[in-house]
């Protein structure tokens, strides 16, 4: 599902990221770990075509990043998905609006969208805030928003940074449940975080990153 | 389609002074791109109906036969020079001269001056060659000399292409100015929105679904712009065609407004709208 091989990644010469390779399976969850500046985000920016290798080769799916053109992004990103810590979100618009947009994008019709949009957010504890403006949310009501809106399209992989970074340990707990919900209906999901209370005693595979190295 | 226009019609209502300012300057625009090109078209008429008043005048030799005269006539016809030509003989010259002249003094000449004469009336697209025609028509056996008014027609001609120029320049220059009205606008709109649009780039919209309401937003400000022109020269239209304004300035009656400027000029306001909002927003760049 993602392949990297000998990646390295040079911010003004500086290597953030230096011979990453690594292969993720399809239906996997994985956790990436390591301190701040360690490569983490950079990682899932490189897998979301947000940046290219400087070095190396990624493979998502059937797209080659290292050769990618900027056509293709869009495709890409509804292959794979973001859940940013800031969450990303149109504060004035409402929760539908919000969690409806990648729909809207991607062409579909406005009646099938209403019902993805329910289901979604039954899914994610939010039906009956359907309605409220997004800035009126709590910080966990708002990252539940935006993971709505990352697998309403049903994307094959989400990718989540510092998902849990903003919340308080109950709404995190909650958070995380979500992402492995998802991760058991068969999507990929890779989750960045420099938290070990997230990914201590889980089955799931770690990923740990330090000074651009990967070790597992 | 529908969704962009509401789109781009909500964007345009949020920063409506700007719009509206951007609206009116572009409408402005288009009424003075209107008039002058009004102004050449009458110019042209103008220039194109005197020339062909002006004739070239042949005078024929005194011992032309008339069936070298209907020769000539003949071969004058063959050559696609004249769009009319027109024989006066002697006598019928006489006798138009009669009518400017006191008949006693035509009388104390004792005999008729005048030659047979022939009118030509160049076609449009030969005055230029004006000289060479002239040079070749003194060459034939049975002409005299040739006459034509060509200082009026050159300097009529020059002045013609001078204003010509002179109105291209401005035309440029105006239309330059509503691509800018509108690149203007439409950028300071999107990058108003820039945090929306970074949104919908992370959740994979395409180039074309982020431009598609801003060129909307474009095409209405083009086309609100020359819809307002064509309202200001119906207003317009309707003062200098009133009936006081024929008192004041009679020539008015001559000004002709090509109907052709009202369905034309939305077209022009779209297709200015759409480049220049499509030169604004660049290329959408992911990375």
């Amino acid at each position: 599902m993602i392949e990297f091989s000998g990646v390295y990644k040079y911010y003004d010469s500086l290597a953030v990221l230096q011979n990453i390779s690594l292969k993720i399976e399809k239906g996997e969850l994985v956790f990436i770990t390591g301190p701040s500046g360690a490569g983490k985000t950079t990682i899932l920016r490189l897998i979301f075509g947000s940046e290219k290798p400087d070095e190396g080769e990624i493979k998502v799916g059937d797209f080659v990043l290292s050769k990618i053109k900027q056509s293709k992004i869009p495709y890409l990103r509804r292959f794979v998905t973001f859940v940013f810590q800031d969450f990303k979100l149109r504060q004035d618009l409402t929760v539908y609006d919000n969690v409806a947009l990648p729909l809207l994008i991607s062409g579909q019709k406005e009646r099938d969208i209403k019902q993805k949009v329910y289901d979604t957010l039954k899914n994610v504890n939010l039906r009956h805030k359907v309605d409220y403006i997004v800035r009126t949310l709590s910080g966990g009501e708002q990252q539940r928003v935006a993971i709505a809106r990352a697998i309403i399209t049903n994307p094959r992989v989400i990718l989540a940074d510092e998902p849990t970074g903003n919340l308080d340990p109950d709404t995190a707990n909650d958070v995380m449940n979500l992402f492995k919900n998802v991760n058991a209906l068969g999507c990929t999901v890779i989750i960045a975080t420099h938290n070990p209370e997230i990914f201590r005693n889980t089955p799931y595979r770690v990923l740990y990153l330090k000074e651009g190295k990967i070790y597992q | 389609m529908n969704k962009a226009i509401s789109y781009a019609i909500k964007s345009l209502w949020v920063n409506k002074w700007s719009s509206l300012i951007a609206m009116l300057s572009i409408g402005v625009c288009f009424f003075i791109i209107t008039i002058i090109s009004i102004g050449l078209y009458n110019l042209n008429v103008f220039t194109k109906n005197l020339s062909n008043k002006a004739a070239l005048v042949i005078s024929l030799k005194n011992n032309t036969s008339p069936r070298d005269i209907s020769q000539f006539i003949e071969d004058l016809n063959k050559k696609d020079i004249f769009s009319k030509i027109k024989f006066i003989s002697k006598e019928e010259a006489l006798k138009e001269m009669k009518d400017l002249v006191e008949p006693s003094l035509i009388e104390l000449i004792g005999f008729n001056p005048l030659p047979d004469t022939i009118e030509g009336f160049i076609k449009d697209k030969k005055l230029n060659k004006l000289e060479e025609i002239t040079k070749e028509l003194k060459n034939y056996p049975y002409v005299e000399d040739v006459y034509y008014p060509s200082k009026i027609i050159y300097a009529l001609k020059s002045l013609k292409i001078t204003i010509w120029n002179l109105g291209i320049l401005v035309l440029s220059l105006l239309s330059i100015s509503i691509l800018f009205i509108v690149y203007a606008t439409v950028k300071n709109h999107y990058w108003q929105k820039e945090e929306e649009i970074e949104i919908l780039k992370l959740l994979g919209a395409t180039p074309s679904y982020i431009r598609y309401p801003f060129l909307t937003e474009g095409a209405l400000l083009g086309f609100g712009g020359s819809f307002l022109a064509i309202l200001f020269i119906i207003f317009l239209s309707f003062i200098l065609y009133s009936k006081e304004t024929f008192n004041y300035i009679p020539a008015i009656k001559n000004i002709i407004l090509p109907f052709e400027v009202f369905y034309l000029l939305p077209f022009v306001g779209l297709f200015l709208g759409v480049f220049s909002a499509f030169i604004a927003l660049g290329k959408i760049k992911y990375q």
